[in-house]
């Protein structure tokens, strides 16, 4: 039983920060309804994107790529599926009644939509009082900025964080795996959690809003104090840091293979040098203690990437490790999804998709001794839960849904 | 106004960023947090970056609005003191090592939550971590940096600050559910596992597909160009294309034959930058970024932390900006991480002088002044 079963989320959510947020919520054990659009798709289905091999099963996008895409599929663990017009009125009239039934509305549209469509908190709290309206807009809701839309690299970019990212001179840089999405999801998780808890302990509910771009600041917070502080700013240095020499990220043997390694102090060097076999390193004068390592880094690093590019990365990641050295391989996909220590974490889940089969569904790092969460079903396919919805949880008749189904408001075909 | 969290008393003994960091939202949405430090202060005290009067700003961000109390935790009397102080709180935040089942079964309603690079057990347990470590382990560095060029690691500690949110999650979540048991239990949360969590899904695309996207830089449509005074960035979403050329003041560069078919466009990318590089040095960076926010593109100023301060309208307009009262005098902190409409984050002060607390704290215990006097003279506080 996980800690939030009895809860009801509705999302209206789209991409990565804004499903995350609610599959948190899911895998806590929130029941959590996604309401799509069939007209205008969760991006993360990939309708109408440039085709990516990478994204689908290895026998296609079949019929409806929507349902197979594993963007959305990661995304959307646990969940429910309900498609809804809500720009008819029907539409609309179905979404407030789910909303008196509900806890908590998670949304990630952009300033102003939900009160366009009549579902502003004040809306709300008339026909549900204590209900929890969360909005994650990437600039806030108001502000200058707060009408340009977002997505995570030009999060990163807004938020500093990608001025410090990048090889010596060169651009501001963006991370691969776009960051500030998961950084969104886990602060619209809190957010949700913070007022649930409150009106647990007998508050009421309220509105929250969660500017990504500013929650994300603060997982620099410490540098952008700096910053302020002595009107400098940090510049891009590739991998190097201030407090440790070497910090990089070194060849190792095969092609395009890599390890991380870090010597934060001279005990952490003098290690590294035996674990290479390189004591001329460990004695020479150049490189005797911090200070002297930061100023000779180009010699340093030559020198260890020397060495490092004889050895096997997970091994020599591992015999590192063991004389107390921080070292990694640089891990693919693959290679982190066979990682012993996530196995050994239950990280993965098999999950029976209904249009894909039994695949591995990534986790969550959460671990609760006495109310675990889990992962339980696949993400949804388009629509899938929505007349179990509105025949089960709203209680409308056979003649009810059929109209809502003639008249296009729960359509489940992508226009 | 109340405190979202207000009643709720935490021990933070965790001396780590997530640790820290989760303490100090806990803080912020009203939770009583004391610092449980070693007698010669938090590690964390000692580390980069530094205020130019010597105090470590990563001390102050992730501690304040805290109180402190000293204690070892490595010799008996100090465990001794901890369950003592356990018994009257509803949560503590540890690092590995920490007994946490004796301090439960000194109160059974605590949340105790292992916060850690690794966690106790597993194959891992004995390695070290940095976010390059963990940025590197979990496959995010892979796809940071140039294909012809060493992976990037990315910057800061971003992995341990995402665990330390989680561990706010997790801790939340156990506290919800001891509102119906009235039960406590332990939590844990790993750096590692959670830098897993927050890469992109490429695991689960190479168990769809059977495959890796190649190292190096994702093949995004992010321009990137730099104006008079700063950086701007444009994602060039598909159904964004011809707003996106007009905002630069190119609306024949839509059909160009190099960039209008959407599936060679990437191809050509740095061609396509050059095209609006040209444009943008002429320009300002916010009349760029305007003219891209009102065409409806996503776009953004790739702000230096500097800019972010004095440059930003955006942030200045909405008050982000805000202050705590020190024994230096008033400092700049940064605005909450989400508003909430009836619990505001409150803001209660600085970060705390080490042991700050000690009389207050043990006094509380029923610790007598004499008895506290023997206890710092043995080091134990």
């Amino acid at each position: 039983m996980g800690p939030l079963s009895g809860l009801r989320v509705v999302e209206l959510t789209t991409a990565w920060a804004g499903p995350m947020a609610g599959r948190i919520l899911a895998y806590l054990g929130a029941e959590v309804i996604h309401v799509e659009s069939a007209s205008r798709l969760d991006s993360w289905r990939q309708h109408k994107q440039v085709f990516s091999q990478y994204r689908y099963p290895r026998d296609g996008q079949g019929e409806r790529p929507w349902n197979r895409v594993a963007q959305f599929n990661s995304q959307n663990v646990n969940k429910l599926s309900l498609t809804l017009d809500l720009k008819l009125p029907g539409g609309r009239d179905v979404m407030l009644r789910l909303l008196a039934k509900s806890d908590v509305l998670l949304s990630n549209f952009t300033p102003g939509t939900l009160p366009r469509l009549g579902l502003s908190y004040d809306d709300l709290k008339t026909i549900r009082p204590d209900i929890i309206v969360a909005e994650m807009p990437a600039f806030g809701l108001a502000g200058p900025m707060a009408h340009g839309p977002a997505i995570g690299p030009t999060m990163e970019m807004a938020a500093g964080m990608a001025s410090m990212i990048g090889y010596p001179n060169g651009p501001p840089t963006t991370t691969g795996p776009t960051y500030p999405d998961p950084m969104g999801a886990f602060h619209g998780a809190a957010a949700v959690l913070t007022a649930l808890l409150h009106r647990r302990r007998g508050g009421n509910g309220q509105h929250v809003e969660i500017p990504q771009v500013e929650a994300a600041m603060h997982f620099i917070g410490e540098h952008i104090l700096q910053a302020i502080a002595t009107g400098q700013d940090p510049a891009p240095t590739g991998n190097r840091v201030a407090w440790a020499a070497p910090h990089g990220i070194f060849p190792s043997a095969g092609d395009d293979q890599w390890i991380a390694v870090a010597a934060p102090d001279d005990a952490a060097f003098q290690s590294l040098c035996t674990v290479l076999q390189r004591s001329d390193l460990a004695q020479d004068s150049r490189f005797a203690t911090l200070p002297d390592r930061l100023l000779h880094q180009d010699e340093l690093e030559a020198a260890i990437a020397g060495a490092t590019r004889l050895h096997d990365k997970q091994a020599l990641a591992e015999r590192l490790q063991a004389a107390g050295v921080p070292a990694a391989p640089v891990n693919d996909a693959a290679e982190a999804a066979a990682s012993p220590y996530l196995a050994d974490r239950g990280h993965f889940t098999d999950l029976l998709h209904p249009e894909i089969g039994v695949v591995p569904h990534e986790g969550l790092p959460f671990r609760l001794s006495a109310t675990p969460g889990g992962q339980h079903r696949a993400s949804p396919c388009l629509g899938q839960d929505t007349e179990m919805i509105l025949r089960d949880i709203l209680g409308l008749s056979e003649a009810e849904i059929v109209r809502l189904a003639r008249d296009g408001t729960i359509a489940a075909d992508p226009a | 106004m109340t405190a979202a969290l207000a009643g709720l008393r935490v021990l933070d003994a965790s001396d780590s960023i997530a640790g820290q960091f989760c303490g100090r939202m806990l803080a912020d949405f009203g939770a009583q947090v004391t610092l449980v430090e070693p007698p010669g202060g938090a590690s964390v005290r000692r580390d980069p970056p530094f205020h130019p009067d010597g105090s470590s700003l990563r001390f102050f961000h992730l501690n304040t609005g805290k109180s402190s109390i000293t204690l070892d935790q490595r010799i008996p009397a100090g465990r001794v003191l901890l369950t003592q102080l356990a018994t009257g709180a509803d949560v503590v935040i540890a690092g590995a090592g920490v007994d946490r089942a004796a301090l439960r079964a000194a109160n059974g309603r605590l949340v105790t939550a292992l916060v850690s690079e690794f966690g106790e057990d597993g194959p891992l347990a004995h390695w070290h971590g940095t976010e390059m470590i963990q940025q590197a382990l979990s496959g995010a560095a892979h796809r940071n940096g140039q294909p012809d060029q060493p992976p990037l690691y990315g910057t800061g500690d971003r992995a341990a600050y995402a665990a330390g949110l989680g561990a706010y999650i997790t801790i939340l979540a156990a506290l919800y559910a001891r509102e119906d048991s009235d039960q406590g239990q332990d939590v844990a949360i790993d750096v590692a596992q959670t830098t897993s969590s927050m890469t992109n899904p490429f695991m689960t695309q190479y168990h769809y597909s059977g495959l890796v996207e190649p190292r190096g830089e994702r093949r995004m449509p992010l321009i990137r160009v730099l104006c008079q005074d700063g950086w701007v960035g444009v994602w060039v979403h598909l159904h964004r294309w011809r707003a996106t050329c007009a905002a630069f003041g190119l609306p024949d560069l839509a059909d160009d034959p190099r960039f209008a078919d959407p599936r060679i466009r990437l191809d050509n990318w740095p061609a396509l930058n050059a095209v609006f590089q040209e444009v943008a040095v002429q320009q300002r960076a916010d009349d760029l970024l305007y003219h891209l926010l009102n065409a409806h593109a996503v776009a953004a100023r790739a702000y230096s932390l500097t800019e972010l301060w004095s440059d930003c309208a955006h942030l200045a307009e909405r008050g982000f900006w805000e202050q705590v009262e020190t024994e230096d005098g008033p400092r700049p902190v940064l605005g909450p991480q989400f508003r909430m409409s009836q619990t505001p984050r409150q803001l209660t002060g600085g970060p705390p002088a080490p042991g700050e607390a000690n009389d207050r704290c043990y006094a509380a215990l029923g610790i007598s002044m004499a008895e506290r006097a023997a206890l710092r003279h043995a080091g134990v506080i």
